[in-house]
């Protein structure tokens, strides 16, 4: 698929994510005291998928990320995730990659369900289902060697390699999760995750074969995330919650 | 790199020399090499293997039981790494040619750039016999 329609997608895709949280508000009866954004607290998680599934499907790559997001009005909640990962991986004709990368995702998730009652005062939100967005950056010291070239004509053989250090690349992210209060702010969520690659700094993107954060940089990917966290609530949202 | 064949006549209608395309028994090798490519095979089109790690190929060429002729192509390679899996391909892009000229007459460069194997890269103009 070209790049112009890759970021064809993409931006269709965010703009259906955004129409869909717009018409979100426009439901919801305005009200005069409710109408400004109000902070309702914060949550951290760690993502346990993504190590989970280098131990059991790709041993070759090893990944950790955590999470932090803030509640506003129950309904955006602006997102930073950071995490490493690094691969090590060998193909039969001998080809080897490795790399090693910090990432980072920023992004926000968007609350699908009605933040407010009848009457367009706040509801409480233990749980909810959200849409989301990220952009994400990874900063990758790759090695990539014994590429093999054969012309078996003329009986040349030659094997290449390629390296660098920070080399970076970044994409976009559209999600769709749940998170759930399990018990006192103990939560965990799950999130699937469609990933399109946007740009790198080098010429030649296929030599970053593989980005910690973003996956096998031919294509588009899917991932999932599983997490589990603590999210802590103001005082005035803990006495929505015991109502 | 796509070759095809040409060959040249007088058109004494036209009163002029015309070329047109050719199919011809050729036997075809790289110089220097036992290996042979095509042998007495009829071809009007066939492809040429050139090197990857040298930037000239050349390829001895014989109509029929006629002389043969040699031809040289002078060429840039330029390494793409495809994928972890697929490794790297080798693209051209022909800077020059040259040739003997026993039974050719010229070489004409239609496309320097040498990816695609199923596209023509150089016509080979035969004088008629």
């Amino acid at each position: 698929m070209s790049q112009l329609k890759r970021h064809i997608i993409l931006i269709l895709l965010l703009c259906s994510v955004a129409v869909v949280s717009l018409a979100q508000v426009k439901v919801a009866p305005k009200s005069q005291k409710d109408s400004k954004m109000t902070y309702n607290g914060w949550s951290a998680h760690a993502d346990i998928a993504s190590p989970l599934m280098g131990l059991a499907v790709d041993k070759s790559i090893v990944t950790g990320e955590a999470a932090v997001d803030v509640n506003l009005s129950n309904r955006f909640f602006p997102t930073l995730e950071m995490g490493y990962g690094a691969v090590s991986t060998q193909m039969t004709n001998g080809s080897t990659y490795s790399a090693t990368a910090p990432f980072a995702r920023l992004g926000m998730n968007f609350n699908l369900l009605k933040t407010k009652d009848k009457e367009g005062n706040m509801k409480p939100h233990r749980n909810y289902a959200y849409l989301g967005l990220r952009y994400g950056i990874s900063l990758v010291d790759y090695q990539l060697a014994n590429v093999p070239i054969t012309r078996g004509y003329w009986d040349e053989n030659r094997l290449l390699s390629w390296n660098g250090k920070n080399a970076y690349a970044g994409w976009g992210e559209v999600l769709a999760g749940v998170r759930v209060d399990m018990a006192k702010g103990f939560t965990m969520g799950w999130s699937i995750r469609m990933k399109l690659l946007l740009h790198t700094s080098l010429d030649e993107k296929q030599t970053l074969w593989y980005v910690p954060g973003y996956g096998n940089s031919s294509g588009n990917t899917f991932t999932l995330n599983y997490t589990l966290g603590y999210t802590y609530y103001t005082k005035a949202e803990r006495s929505k919650l015991k109502k | 790199m796509g070759v095809s064949l040409y060959k040249t006549v007088f058109d004494a209608k036209k009163e002029a020399f015309v070329s047109s395309p050719t199919k011809e028994k050729m036997t075809i090798k790289g110089l220097n090499n036992d290996s042979i490519l095509y042998q007495e095979q009829s071809l009007s089109n066939f492809n040429l293997p050139l090197r990857a790690l040298q930037s000239t190929s050349a390829f001895v060429l014989q109509r029929g039981v006629l002389e043969s002729d040699t031809i040289v192509i002078s060429h840039e390679n330029v390494n793409q790494f495809i994928s972890l899996e697929c490794g790297c391909f080798v693209y051209h892009t022909i800077k020059s040619t040259a040739t003997t000229t026993h039974q050719i007459d010229s070489l004409v460069i239609e496309n320097t750039y040498v990816q695609n194997v199923s596209e023509n890269h150089l016509r080979i103009y035969y004088r008629a016999n």
